[in-house]
């Protein structure tokens, strides 16, 4: 995307346009069903902020709350400290990018991303220079005069992305704006939505399902399941420390390992599990002896035929390898259970690793995560 | 394989029935009508030579004594009940189609019966019945009279009032219909784009519900504006019969005052607006032209 033109330019991060976003025990039911159950979320002031699950886990609900295009049954919502949930869609510092763009067919390319300016009643002559400087920042200036009809899905996504961010708003929402998209594109937009959010220092809400894209693009990532949010952390800490069984599966690759606690020394605990009694580091939470719990460990932490075994070493038997490029990734089977392992490709010997042969596993203890359930 | 066109060139003898058919029995009768529009009245009736253009300049208000609008007035008056019947219509049919558009399944099946269920009455029935039902004496005139709308003992029939009514009701559903097809698929998500894009709620229908519902709007305005023009009947039984308008005063040229030519030149009137309304629908609705 083009450079930022003077005017957006200058606006200092110290300043920043962006409103931070308070929500408590917001409640939205479609009868019985509750679409949001409970949901509490506090949105920094200029931070790209993901809200990241499953289909029909609530996240379009959750930003229609937001933008007012959808009541709560319950709870509250501030946006820079004001309260919002008596206040009309049409008054909120928000504008939203729409999951399936909602540009107006009988408008060009130039009327769609002047209306808003148009209903705010700005003179044409105060809306031509911002309409024509916000199609310059998403390359669409050529194509100001077609209907939406004649644009391709990565053009409509740019019209719908400088129609809103035409107005300034405070808080920018964006649900699933590039889902629609070939994964080429999508990546490309990716970089130039993270990189547009840095630059206009307007607070991005931004709605997917897609795990790979909310930890590129951005500072927190809410998880959200059946209506509720069980995680809110950046995305390295959530790849690293999931909370539970649902975040550690939903972000990538995990083995799960159920065990019971046997002993704790320190912050070193002791877990009884199929494969053999496993040291692990003690979350933050207390954990009696023989307490339930289930440890995880991405794929690419577990160790094979390690130098020096540690002390979660064992033996296992390997069952099948996978090359896939830069990675080969390995099946084990330990005790009746399947683990998964992936190593760099050019790390792996020519002989050793073949399907058949008995390996060493290591799960170092720092790699092993206690989840909540 | 056989092309879109090359089919089109086989199956032309399709439309022979339907085309003969209209030929038959629509363009020859309004040829005859435009030519006998040019001839001049008989002595007992009838028509005959010589060819004129005096049935026209009479229309348009030159009689034998001089100017006499009348003609003139009657033509304005049956636009003015065309026209004012469609903007009632309108009126009440956007309300109700995005009432029935709103309703769940079963409830809107039932609810666009009732819109359709006058058809299955006859026309005069249903006059007469609004005869009834605003005639002195009734119980609408009585809560009229009460409310000070009317004086007491009067009838809310005959007048304009009742006219407005019975061409209303008979014409709601010819407007209700089409523009319900477009209410029914009417893309909300774009309205919500405006009311998040900073517009009210009027905003909001002008720019963004409006234009969808359009073409739906337009075409029951021409579907109501057109028949209504030529309506005598309901203004007749409604009205106390004491106004002449297009249609009547053709019944009455082709019946009692037996001058064929004079008729025919008012109906040819009446079919020239009526094809400039279809050409402003067609017009009003045309895709329009986009710049690259
Ligand atoms: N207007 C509605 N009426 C009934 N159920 C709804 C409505 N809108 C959403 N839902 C339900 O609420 C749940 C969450 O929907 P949504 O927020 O769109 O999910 P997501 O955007 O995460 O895919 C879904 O199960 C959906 O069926
Ligand atoms: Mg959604």
């Amino acid at each position: 995307m083009q450079q930022v033109p003077e005017a957006t330019a200058s606006r200092k991060s110290s300043d920043h346009l962006g409103a931070g976003i308070e929500g408590v025990g917001l409640v939205r039911a479609f009868g019985a069903f509750r679409a949001l159950d409970g949901v509490s979320v506090s949105i920094r002031p200029g931070e790209f902020f993901s809200i990241l699950g499953p289909s029909g886990c609530g996240k379009t609900t959750l930003l229609r709350v937001i933008a007012g295009l959808d009541s709560a049954d319950a709870g509250s919502l501030s946006i820079d400290g004001e309260e919002m949930l008596a206040i009309p869609a049409n008054k909120r510092p928000v504008n939203t990018v729409f999951q399936s763009y909602a540009l107006f067919p009988h408008l060009t390319v130039r009327d769609n991303v002047s209306f808003g300016l148009r209903m705010k009643g700005l003179s044409p002559g105060e809306v031509a220079p911002r309409v024509e400087r916000a199609m310059e920042l998403v390359e669409i200036g050529p194509m100001a005069g077609r209907k939406p009809a004649q644009l391709s899905g990565g053009q409509k996504q740019r019209v719908a992305l400088a129609r809103a961010i035409v107005n300034e708003p405070r808080v920018l929402l964006l649900d699933e704006p590039l889902a629609a998209l070939d994964l080429r594109l999508r990546r490309q937009l990716q970089t130039e939505l993270r990189s547009l959010q840095r630059r206009l220092g307007m607070t991005f809400v931004h709605v997917t399902h897609d795990q790979e894209e909310a930890l590129a693009m951005s500072d927190r990532i809410a998880v959200m399941n059946a209506g509720r949010i069980v995680q809110v952390a950046s995305g390295r800490e959530l790849y690293e420390r999931p909370k539970n069984r649902f975040v550690a599966q939903f972000l990538g690759a995990c083995n799960l390992i159920p065990g019971t606690v046997t002993a704790r020394a320190g912050n070193v605990l002791t877990v009884a599990t199929n494969v053999g009694p496993l040291e692990v580091r003690a979350g933050h939470g207390t954990l009696p002896a023989s307490s339930q719990v289930t440890l995880a460990i991405r794929p690419e932490r577990v160790r094979l035929n390690p130098e020096v075994p540690g002390r979660n070493s064992f033996s296992a038997e390997l069952r099948d390898a996978m090359f896939t490029g830069a990675e080969t990734q390995f099946t084990l089977s330990v005790a009746e259970m399947a683990l998964r392992a992936v190593l760099a490709s050019e790390s792996v010997g020519a002989g050793s690793l073949r399907p058949g042969s008995a390996v060493v596993v290591d799960l170092p203890a720092s790699a092993l995560i206690v989840l909540e359930d | 394989m056989h092309t879109a066109a090359q089919r089109q060139d086989k199956g032309w003898w399709f439309g022979v029935p339907g085309i003969g058919w209209l030929g038959m029995f629509l363009v020859l009768p309004l040829l005859a009508i435009f030519a006998v529009s040019f001839l001049t009245r008989g002595e007992y009736g009838g028509y005959g030579l010589p060819v004129t253009i005096e049935n026209y300049r009479r229309l348009a208000g030159w009689g034998e004594l001089g100017f006499d609008p009348l003609y003139p007035v009657i033509l304005g008056r049956s636009l003015a009940l065309g026209f004012g019947t469609a903007v009632l219509c309108f009126l009440l049919a956007v309300p109700l189609t995005f009432f029935v558009a709103g309703l769940n399944e079963r409830r809107r099946l039932v609810a666009l019966t009732l819109v359709m269920v006058p058809f299955w009455t006859n026309l005069l029935v249903r006059t007469y019945a609004w005869q009834l039902l605003l005639g002195p004496g009734s119980g609408l005139s009585e809560a009229a009279s009460t409310v000070g709308f009317i004086d007491a003992g009067e009838g809310l029939y005959p007048s304009w009032f009742a006219v407005a009514v019975g061409m209303v009701a008979d014409f709601l559903p010819f407007f209700a219909l089409p523009l319900y097809a477009s209410v029914e698929k009417l893309d909300w998500t774009l309205a919500e784009a405006a009311a998040d894009l900073g517009a009210n709620r009027w905003q909001v229908f002008r720019h963004a519900v409006w234009p969808q519902i359009r073409p739906g709007a337009v075409a029951g305005f021409i579907l109501v504006f057109l028949p209504a023009t030529g309506q005598f009947v309901i203004p007749d039984l409604l009205g106390g019969a004491k106004t002449a308008l297009l249609g009547n005063a053709i019944q009455q040229q082709f019946g009692q005052s037996r001058d064929w030519p004079f008729g025919s030149a008012m109906a040819c009137v009446g079919l020239v607006i009526m094809g400039v309304g279809l050409f402003l629908q067609r017009w009003l609705n045309r895709p329009k032209e986009v710049a690259p």
